[in-house]
């Protein structure tokens, strides 16, 4: 592939940063990263080529402010702007601004991003464009629309995306509750406190489809990735091909996903999702438009590198002939996060003391974090994502299973552990799990900690004078270089 | 000493010596309260636990905040009886809404906070007698 740019900016920080400068350096483009206060020692920055620091730590002030990423564009000579996922990525008017400032927008057009981010509009153009929807309304006051939903329903935001601004309602006691913080999140998170009500299918799965169109009209679909295992509607373990879809379902998925895209006049990389119920029947759940968190297990599954396609596509380029429509294996992606899965998971802060990650055949680390980082309040809590290859199903398994046990975060706590049981469950194991299977189902315990466990501890606690030491290499204690990082910045 | 580790799907308290030896391939950090432990795949974040006097019950009576965060509502009053599991107040962090829950029944004895109010990790929220 040839160069498509001298130098692109990187509107985001993280392991999306982390990926997207990746590719850059794969094609020789010069990269520019922006950060916040916060993120002066992050690993996207200390990666990139050059680094324009945008204002204070809450996204706001830094990752979400427009005329701040377009100076640092201006100041570096950047000639396009990546916005990775979340921040201004499905930002019509961000498109817009970039596109008006003369640079190159390495995404949709912000036509096709309004029409798929007012989900109520979405729902209407896809009836019109025969893709099947979930029965819905967006008419919450009118008692005839809500009887024609029925229960259980579950209360979207209208501009809402990744698990934020949803709240299944079992009753009709429950809505003006789900309602009122619905609207609360969505107005906080989106700005949009807009929400609709949709009927609630039991035991679906979550089968979404990778489409790529170029700017000559060519709009392909690069295979399915299935994201059942959820949890409060977040993504948690996710692999492509799906378990549940046959070559013949594969070839429906894949015209149901082109014709929604082409609904939209679509460009450059975008995921439709749908919901595939146990009878086989599947319905457009909404489109993200923009390059999609788990894409790393399309990129192992199908052998293409999606960054590259889209940086290629956003210059003009005609997509290649030979994108492959069937998978080489199978691949398998775990989402590492700064949360407590035994405390209701909740986010949790700290800084990372210790890092190590996993390595070995068919293992891709897709990681934003370093040792000596402050993971903060301020930011989403995913700090990286494993992903693993296998020729078949079970290998794909194994090797994830194994690369989470190597994976050594101290400092934060993290959802590591947890994962690798959920992995192991033998409704996973076999292919089984629908969106509702994680909360329905409790996660069994690992092991109790052995006596050297807390000895160990007793002997930091006793010895270590001061908080951020640590005993030293020669006692099996780490490298101080990660100690020794924690005291200069504590 | 007395140290509670929490990992692994559980928390376990237990009354330890300092070690003579380590085990072979631990790795091991102090962060002034915890120490983070890693041994063959697992993780554990181990905390010191005031000594127990003879017969007080093993749990704490106050619900603290798990994480930093916002106040967005309080459910419930002073006064009110409630069951494991009621949600007790709602907690923005992250962009997301968390739902804290009562760990056990009983009548809420006193609340330390009220909507808007920021806390910080470890700030008592609701007592429970």
């Amino acid at each position: 592939m040839s160069r498509p740019f001298r130098k692109l900016l990187i509107a985001n920080r993280g392991e999306i940063a982390v990926r997207v400068i990746r590719a850059c350096k794969a094609l020789g483009i010069g990269s520019v990263a922006v950060y916040s206060e916060q993120d002066r020692d992050s690993r996207h920055v200390g990666l990139a080529d050059e680094a324009v620091e945008i204002g204070p730590a809450p996204a706001s002030e830094s990752y979400l402010s427009v005329p701040k990423i377009l100076a640092a564009a201006s100041a570096t000579g950047a000639e396009a702007i990546h916005p990775g996922f979340g921040f201004l990525s499905e930002n019509a008017g961000f498109a817009r601004a970039v596109e008006a400032a003369g640079l190159v927008w390495v995404g949709p057009p912000p036509s096709a991003m309004e029409a798929m981010g007012r989900k109520i509009e979405s729902r209407e153009r896809m009836k019109g464009a025969s893709v099947p929807v979930v029965p819905g309304t967006h008419l919450i006051d009118d008692e005839a629309e809500r009887a024609a939903v029925g229960f259980p329903a579950v209360v979207k935001a209208s501009s809402g995306g990744g698990g934020k601004g949803m709240r299944i309602v079992r009753g009709p006691g429950e809505l003006a509750e789900a309602l009122a913080s619905c609207r609360r999140e969505a107005e906080a998170a989106f700005g949009d406190g807009t929400v609709y009500l949709e009927r609630y299918l039991e035991r679906p799965r979550h089968v979404e489809v990778q489409v790529f169109g170029d700017c000559h009209g060519t709009i392909v679909a690069i295979g399915e990735r299935d994201c059942s295992l959820q949890r409060r509607h977040q993504k948690v373990i996710e692999e492509s091909p799906s378990p549940a879809v046959s070559p013949a379902l594969r070839a429906q998925f894949a015209e149901a996903a082109v014709s929604a895209a082409r609904a939209v006049g679509y460009r450059n990389a975008g995921t439709v999702e749908f919901l595939l119920a146990p009878d086989g029947q599947f319905y457009f759940l909404e489109m993200n438009t923009r390059l999609q968190v788990e894409h790393p297990v399309t990129e192992e599954a199908f052998g293409v590198d999606l960054v590259a396609l889209q940086l290629a596509v956003a210059a003009g380029e005609r997509l290649p002939a030979d994108l492959p429509s069937v998978p080489r294996g199978h691949a398998m992606e775990a989402r590492i996060y700064a949360e407590d899965p035994d405390a209701g998971f909740l986010p949790q802060t700290g800084k990372v003391l210790v890092y190590r990650e996993p390595s070995g055949p068919g293992v891709r680390v897709d990681s934003g974090i370093c040792e000596g980082m402050e993971v903060s309040v301020h930011y989403d809590p995913m700090l990286a994502k494993v992903i693993a290859r296998g020729t078949n199903r079970d290998e794909a398994r194994r090797r994830l299973a194994a690369a989470l046990s190597e994976m050594v975060v101290l400092g934060v706590q993290t959802n590591i552990s947890y994962l690798r049981r959920v992995l192991d469950t033998p409704e996973f194991r076999a292919g089984e799990a629908d969106t509702g299977f994680l909360e329905r189902t409790p996660v069994t315990l690992s092991r109790e900690p052995d006596d050297g466990v807390f000895q160990a501890a007793a002997r930091l606690f006793a010895s270590a004078p001061a908080a951020g030491s640590s005993a030293g290499p020669a006692a099996g204690f780490p490298d101080p270089i990660a100690a020794g990082a924690f005291r200069m910045a504590s | 000493m007395r140290l509670r580790a929490h990992g692994g799907g559980a928390t376990v308290t237990r009354e330890t010596d300092v070690a003579r030896d380590l085990l072979p391939g631990l790795l091991a950090v102090r962060d002034g309260r915890n120490v983070w432990v890693n041994y063959r795949g697992e993780t554990w974040r181990v905390e010191r636990v005031a000594e127990r006097p003879a017969g007080a019950p093993e749990e704490e009576h106050d619900l603290t905040a798990p994480m930093p965060g916002r106040v967005v509502k309080v459910l419930v009053s002073e006064g009110d009886q409630v069951t494991k599991g009621t949600a007790l107040l709602l907690l923005e962090a992250m962009k997301m809404e968390h739902e804290i829950r009562a760990p056990r029944d009983g009548a809420v004895t006193k609340l330390f906070r009220a909507a808007g109010e920021m806390v910080a990790m470890g700030d008592p929220l609701v007592e429970i007698g």
